[in-house]
Parts: C-alpha cells; sequence; structure tokens
C-alpha cells in the first residue's frame, strides 16, 4: 500500500493544480451566472480529491464515512433551511 | 425516621479500594477518572445553578408589585440574562452528560473509562474557564441582552459586558464539543464484549444522542459569538442593518445552534426516565428499540425547526410555514417514549421510591410541556404568545419539570453507586412532593399570565397580572425548598448514610454488579453482556426488603 | 535497524486497533465540528453574496488574484507532501518523512508569510474594516461587509494554519526523537488529516473570496 500510494498522491496533486488552474482561467472569462457555477462544481470537485484521496476516506470504516457524511449533511440543513427564508423574501430593490 | 446524626464509620482497613481512596486536592485536580470528573462537574454545576437561582428569586420577588420597586428596569434586565446564561450553559447542558453521564456511562458499557480521558479533564477546566468569564462578567455588571445575545441591540447599542458573557459561552461550549466526541467515540469502540447496539441501555442511546447534536451545533454557536464580538470590538457591520448587516441573520446561526441545545438539555433526562421506569416497574421498557430510535429521531429532527423561534422576526412566511410544520414533527418521537414509558409501568412491579417520583413527575409535567410547544408551533397563536409568560412557562415546565426532576430522580437513583450510602428515604420523598408542587404553583400561573398578555423580560406590569406573579412567587420559594433540601440529607448521607452495597435497588445492569463506590478501574474483569437489558420478570415477588426509617 | 518495542496501549483501551480506531474517528468528528464552525460563516457569506452581487464583485476586485493563487498552489502542495509524508513513515524511511514534514510546514510558514503581506497591502490601500477603511465607492457599505468577512475567513484560517505548523513541529520532534513507535503512525495520520482539512478549507475561501468577482 505504502508503495501504491505515491503514484496516486501525485495523480491527485496534479488534478488539484490543474483544477484549481481551470478555475483561475474561468473566473477571467465573462461566461455570465455560469461562471459561479463552474468555479464551485471545480472547488467541490478539489475538495473531494483532498478529501477522497489526500485523507485516506476510501480507506477508512463505514463508521468514518458516516461521521464526514452526516457533518456535510448537517452543514447541507444549515444552507437549504436558512436559504429558504432569504430566497423566499419579497424583492425589495 | 429521624435524621440521627450517628457516623456510620467504615473501617478504612477493612475497606477495598475505591475510586475515592486516594486523598489530596491534587488527586482531585489532576484526575483522569470519570467517576471524579462527573463528580468536580457535579460541585461546579451546583455552584452555577445557585447563583443563577439567586438571581430568579431577586426577579421573583421584584415582580410581587407591579410597580417593580425591588430592582431597576436595567438591573432586571442583567439579572435574568445572568439567570439565562448560567442556567442554560453551565446548569442544564452539562448537567445529566457531564455528571451522571461521565460518572456512569463507562460502566453501563462496560469499560473502564472513556476513550480520551485527558480529554474528560481537560473538558471540565474549560468548562471553568468559561464560566470564570461569565462570573467576572457578573461581578463587573453583567450583561442586558438575554441569554440570546439579539443583534443589533447586543453588537452595537448595549452598554454592558456583551464580550466577556459571549467568550464565557464561546468557551464553555469546547467544553461540550470535547465531551460530545468523547461520548461518540467510546459508545462506538468501548463496548465491552456481548454489549450489541440493541443491548445497550437507553441511557447510552440518550447520551449518543445528545453528543452528536453537541458536536454537530455547537460550533455554529461558537461562530456566531465570535461574529459578534467581532462586530462589537470593531464596530463592523456583521448583523447591524445600518451597514447593510441582517439583524435576522444572526438569529438563524444563534438558533441553528440552540434549539437543538434544547434537545441536549432534555434527551438525556428521557434517558435518566427510561432507566428509572424500568428498574422501578421491574419491567423490560416497553418497545426498546422505538425508544432508542426516538432518541435518534428527536436528534436529527431537532436540527429542522430553529425557525420557530423567529415567527414574529422577519423571516419570510414560506420559511415560517416550513418550520412550523417540521416543529409539529419533532413532538412525535418525544410522543413515542411518554406512550412506552407509560406501557412500560402497566402491569408493571411499581415501588414508589423518590427516583420513581421524580420519574413519574417527569413525564407528567413534560408531557404537559411538551404539548404547549404544539400550541406555540402554529403560525397563529405564535403571533399572540411569542415574547410572552406563555413561552418562558412552555420552557420551564421542559427544563424544570422535565430536565431537573431526571437530574434529581438519576443523582437519587445512582446516590448509593457514587457515595456508597443511602440516602434518607422519606425526607428525600417529601422533597420531592415539594418540588413537584412548588414547581407547578410557580409555573402555571405563568401560562395563564402569557395568555393573557403579560411581555416576558418586563420588570413592572399593569396591576391585573398581580395575583399570578404573587402566586409564581410563593410557587418559587417552596420550589426553592425542594431544591435545598437534597443538597443538605445528599450531604448528610456521605458522613451519617448507612452503607448501600453494591445493588440495594436489586436492578439490572453492570453498574450495580461492581461495588459502591466502585474501584478505580470499574471492573476486576471485562464483563459480557449475554442478557438483554433490563431483564426483568415482574410476576417475581419484590426483591427489596422493606426498610425500616 | 531494529524496532523498538512498542509503546503499551493506554490503560482505557484493550489493544492498539481499538486506540486506533477511536484516535481516528475521534480526529474525523473534530474536523466535523470544524466543517460547521467555518460552514457558519460560508452561511453569512451566501447570504450577503446574494444580497449585494455587485459590490462584492467591485470588492473582489481588489483583492491579489496572484497572491491569493500562488498561496493557494503552496497549500496543495504542503498538502501533498504531508499525504507524501505518512507514507515514507509507514514504509520505516525515517530521512524522506523528516524532509517532507519539514518542508509541508516550511511552505505553511511562507503562506503565512504571503497572507500577512497581503493584509499589509490591503490595509495600505485602505482596506482594513475599521477606522483605517477609506474606501469611498457607491456601495461603501457593503464593501465593508464583504472585507470583514475576508478578513474574519482568512484570519481564522491562518489562525488554523499556524496551530498546524506548532503541531508539525512537535510531530517532527517526537519522530526523530523516537522512532518506530507505533503509535506516533497514528498521530502523523490522524495530524495529516487535520493538514488536509486546513487545505481543504482553503480550497473554498479562495473561490469564494478571490474568484467569484468575475473580471
Amino acid at each position: 500500500m505504502t508503495e501504491n500510494a505515491r503514484p496516486a498522491s501525485f495523480l491527485t496533486f496534479i488534478c488539484l493544480a490543474a483544477l484549481l488552474g481551470v478555475s483561475i482561467l474561468v473566473s477571467r472569462l465573462h461566461l455570465g451566472p455560469l461562471r459561479i457555477v463552474i468555479i464551485l462544481l471545480l472547488a467541490a470537485g478539489q475538495g473531494l480529491l483532498v478529501l477522497l484521496n489526500f485523507m485516506r476516506a476510501r480507506l477508512s470504516s463505514p463508521l468514518i464515512w458516516a461521521a464526514a457524511a452526516a457533518s456535510f449533511l448537517w452543514l447541507g440543513i444549515l444552507f437549504s433551511l436558512a436559504l429558504s427564508d432569504y430566497l423566499t423574501r419579497p424583492v425589495t430593490w | 425516621m429521624s435524621l440521627a446524626f450517628q457516623a456510620v464509620e467504615i473501617d478504612p482497613r477493612r475497606a477495598p479500594e475505591n475510586y475515592l481512596s486516594k486523598r489530596g486536592i491534587f488527586s482531585w485536580l489532576f484526575t483522569t477518572d470519570h467517576k471524579r470528573i462527573g463528580i468536580l462537574y457535579l460541585i461546579s454545576i451546583i455552584g452555577f445553578f445557585f447563583i443563577g437561582a439567586v438571581a430568579a428569586l431577586i426577579m421573583r420577588l421584584n415582580l410581587l408589585t407591579p410597580r417593580g420597586d425591588l430592582v431597576q428596569a436595567e438591573m432586571y434586565n442583567r439579572l435574568f440574562t445572568l439567570h439565562g446564561v448560567l442556567m442554560v450553559w453551565f446548569f442544564l447542558i452539562p448537567s445529566i452528560p457531564n455528571v451522571l453521564g461521565n460518572f456512569i456511562l463507562p460502566i453501563l458499557i462496560g469499560a473502564r473509562d472513556l476513550a480520551f480521558p485527558k480529554l474528560n479533564l481537560l473538558s471540565w477546566y474549560v468548562f471553568m474557564l468559561g464560566g470564570a468569564f461569565v462570573l467576572y462578567a457578573v461581578l463587573i455588571g453583567g450583561a442586558d441582552t438575554g441569554w440570546t445575545f439579539y443583534t443589533p441591540y447586543s453588537s452595537t447599542y448595549a452598554n454592558s459586558h456583551v464580550v466577556l458573557m459571549a467568550t464565557g459561552v464561546f468557551v464553555s461550549g469546547f467544553s461540550s464539543i470535547l465531551t460530545g466526541l468523547n461520548f461518540i467515540v467510546t459508545t462506538h469502540t468501548m463496548r465491552a464484549p456481548g454489549v450489541t447496539w440493541f443491548k445497550l441501555r437507553l441511557f447510552v442511546w440518550s447520551n449518543y444522542a445528545t453528543s452528536v447534536i453537541m458536536v454537530l451545533a455547537t460550533p455554529v454557536l461558537a461562530i456566531t459569538l465570535l461574529l459578534l464580538s467581532i462586530e462589537r470590538i470593531w464596530k463592523v457591520g456583521v448583523f447591524n442593518p445600518a451597514l447593510g448587516g441582517d439583524p435576522v441573520l444572526f438569529q438563524h446561526l444563534f438558533w441553528f445552534y440552540s434549539h437543538p441545545a434544547v434537545y441536549i438539555m432534555i434527551l438525556p433526562g428521557m434517558g435518566v426516565v427510561s432507566e428509572l421506569v424500568a428498574a422501578y416497574s421491574r419491567k423490560r421498557i416497553f418497545g426498546y428499540t422505538f425508544v432508542a430510535f426516538a432518541s435518534i429521531a428527536i436528534a436529527v429532527i431537532g436540527f429542522l425547526v430553529w425557525g420557530h423561534h423567529m415567527f414574529v422576526a422577519g423571516q419570510s412566511t414560506y420559511g415560517a410555514m416550513v418550520f412550523s410544520f417540521l416543529s409539529y414533527l419533532v413532538a412525535v418521537p418525544s410522543a413515542i417514549k411518554v406512550f412506552n414509558w407509560t406501557a412500560t409501568l402497566r402491569k408493571g412491579n411499581i415501588r414508589l421510591d423518590t427516583p420513581m417520583l421524580y420519574a413519574i413527575g417527569f413525564i407528567g409535567l413534560f408531557a404537559a410541556g411538551g404539548m404547549t410547544g404544539l400550541f406555540l408551533a402554529a403560525l397563529g397563536v405564535d403571533m399572540h404568545v411569542h415574547d410572552t409568560y406563555f413561552v418562558i412557562a412552555h420552557f420551564h415546565y421542559i427544563m424544570v419539570g422535565g430536565m431537573v426532576l431526571a437530574f434529581m430522580g438519576g443523582l437519587h437513583y445512582w446516590w448509593p453507586k457514587i457515595s456508597g450510602r443511602l440516602y434518607p428515604e422519606f425526607i428525600a420523598k417529601m422533597a420531592a412532593i415539594v418540588t413537584f408542587l412548588g414547581f407547578n404553583l410557580t409555573f402555571f400561573p405563568q401560562y395563564v399570565l402569557g395568555y393573557l398578555g403579560m411581555p416576558r423580560r418586563y420588570h413592572a406590569y399593569p396591576e391585573q397580572f398581580q395575583v399570578f406573579h404573587v402566586l409564581s412567587t410563593a410557587g418559587a420559594t417552596i420550589l426553592g425548598v425542594g431544591y435545598a433540601l437534597p443538597f443538605f440529607y445528599l450531604l448528610w448521607s456521605c458522613r451519617y448514610g448507612r452503607p448501600a452495597g453494591p445493588n440495594p435497588w436489586k436492578a439490572k445492569g453492570f453498574e450495580w454488579e461492581i461495588p459502591s463506590p466502585p474501584p478505580t478501574h470499574n471492573f476486576e474483569v471485562t464483563p459480557v453482556q449475554t442478557e438483554p437489558p433490563y431483564n426483568y420478570n415482574p410476576a417475581e415477588p419484590d426483591p427489596i426488603e422493606a426498610r425500616g426509617e | 535497524m531494529s524496532e523498538s518495542p512498542s509503546i503499551a496501549v493506554h490503560e482505557q483501551f484493550d489493544d492498539l486497533a481499538q486506540q486506533r480506531e477511536s484516535a481516528h474517528l475521534g480526529m474525523w468528528i473534530f474536523l466535523g465540528t470544524e466543517l460547521m464552525f467555518f460552514g457558519g460563516l460560508f452561511l453569512g457569506y451566501t447570504v450577503y453574496r446574494i444580497s449585494y452581487p455587485r459590490a462584492f464583485a467591485e470588492a473582489a476586485h481588489h483583492l491579489d488574484l496572484v497572491m491569493g493563487s500562488l498561496n493557494t498552489y503552496i497549500l496543495l502542495t504542503s498538502s501533498f507532501l504531508y499525504s507524501l509524508a505518512i507514507s515514507t513513515y509507514r514504509a520505516r524511511h525515517r530521512g524522506p518523512t523528516l524532509v517532507l514534514l519539514g518542508l509541508a510546514m516550511l511552505l505553511g510558514i511562507i503562506f503565512l508569510g504571503i497572507k500577512g503581506s497581503e493584509y499589509y497591502e490591503d490595509w495600505e490601500h485602505g482596506f482594513l474594516p475599521g477606522p483605517a477603511f477609506t474606501y469611498q465607492g457607491p456601495d461603501h457599505d457593503h464593501v465593508l461587509l464583504f472585507f470583514v468577512l475576508y478578513f474574519i475567513a482568512t484570519g481564522l484560517h491562518a489562525l488554523h494554519l499556524l496551530i498546524g505548523i506548532f503541531v508539525t513541529l512537535v510531530l517532527i520532534g517526537l519522530v526523530v526523537r523516537s522512532w518506530f513507535v507505533k503509535d506516533r503512525e497514528v498521530a502523523i495520520e490522524v495530524f495529516g488529516l487535520y493538514w488536509h482539512f486546513v487545505d481543504f478549507i482553503w480550497i473554498f475561501i479562495f473561490p469564494l473570496f478571490y474568484l467569484l468577482g468575475g473580471p
């Protein structure tokens, strides 16, 4: 496992660097609202790579998966219910 | 029946080594034994409770007369802030998890200690540091924002020690997080052989659910208080509408934690009640699996309802409707528990010992308080009673009528294990009844007051409300007696109580198979669980011989 | 090199596997709390970005994209090096492990240095919230809001990184002094999780503040 980890890590690193580069480029383009979506998706992709590869979440037990997933789910609860207020308020500007 | 003062000494040469044997202040301050840490917490929270109770007493005395002439409005605001902050974060939240949970949870799962004993000790020091900040803030004048710290008053306009108070609460939050983390890991990794999830004691299930809430909710409180303090210190707008900030954002962030926090406060109490109902009906809990899952359901659904504190704050109507609907949902698992406890009582071999009196009191008062929660979840009704005494009565029914009674019940149930001594039963029963009566006299009139329109956090009021306030204050003094009695007789029992032996209640569970007080490492040999929990047979005759008092 | 006997398992645990599992689970739960902590802040950012998109875009243009990008690459690299360090430690290659940990730490210090210089620049140009804030545009209040959130987010992140640097220093010392001791592996793995998490948070802070403003 130790010998295999190094090539995998390096590949992850290259992908991360590439995704970062792309997102910086995209931010310089005039893509309208799509720009934000793409940049955030690229960030999410980088986050996933760090989570799954560097942090070896895939090599850990189901319990660890559940703990990590729960945190993200709860963050989702915070965002979705709070935004359900903000996004349904009457627009005043 | 008399409270004799003949010391029942235990010969130290023949007494077995137990967790209390090692003497000296440093053996306490540097302990990593979960049982000692539980005692450290017990002493601390009693201290904080006392201060919070004195604040309440002064408020209630002031409210005897409509003109509010005992204290000024300014002082009154500081009193209810101090009362709320201390009672919520320094008494209710740590009470059962950090006292009873710390002491008994590892034993219930057959472990020698928690997973991280040093983190456990750290959590107590962090707790005390938070308490020191708050007490210092109180000594130099306190805050007047209410325990809810609403912006922009707290962040911009208040002239009181908001940042200090908020810092104390912020610090105490880390104690919560460490405790929750410790309990979750312990429950997952340190169960003895045979202790599968569905053979766990319900007290463990409840504390596990509580710990999940602690871990997921408290960090949001931390960032909220941090943002509040930054806004206040550097006068920059995060929640200040004058600078484009939204005060409702503060409320969203604050209540995202503080609503689940009320479940942090009540779930451990429910766990204790499950234990007491089983032990004192000598019967398996009806619907064990449902009760276990109900704890998890309360923890999860409890995160989805926070907007019901903000119905009149300015959130969108659609958001309010969603939160109202979800708030009805959260009552369901609580109701499941109440039904299951009641079903357990049916055809049980019931013994009305002191802990059982507290448990039954809990079931009734929690149900009453919980039902008024449903009133509050209805948007239209909430418009009328929001920010009135109705809300105060609602949460005191649950927190004081429920949680504090559960804490007392658990403390009495496990007292022989903790101290090795029996408390005097007759006086204990009297104290429980006095507490129950005093509680109802204090808080029932407050439902009426709120419905009639008396606002909360007011130091003066129109004349027509006076009779209810007088009743409430009278009840409060009786309630105080009910709390004071156990303080004295439990202390008395430490020296003069009869030695308890390992299982005075003839109850089932790992904790009753080890000596009282337990040895430092709990078990000589790691126990193995072969039977289901609460393996009572109600048909067999009551094994507890009558004790003459 | 002969293996010294492993340190006894802490007394509350039955065996090394239980101790290891507990350490890992404990760290993941702690990282979950950190995620919720930053998450609250990100909610605030989201609410205000939705409310004031123009002001936030304008404010973002005053951040140094070059420095920010450089910093992101630096942190990414240090995360990668940490990952390698865990592998080399497991393979019992002491020298490379120490070098990798040291480099990762060094990159963290460089990150902080660059951040510090960015802060200095921001202050010089009048973007530090407080009395030194001198921006005069039409969206003054909302630009101020952006910078308040920016300084809090990056400041908290920097604090977490600083703590990470200190702990890495301690870890390096431990590795130097008691080599081939089984529970050090857990310490490095578990702390590596923290380091990667600090990188993870920055992966979101960077685009939210530097990139969403547009060209």
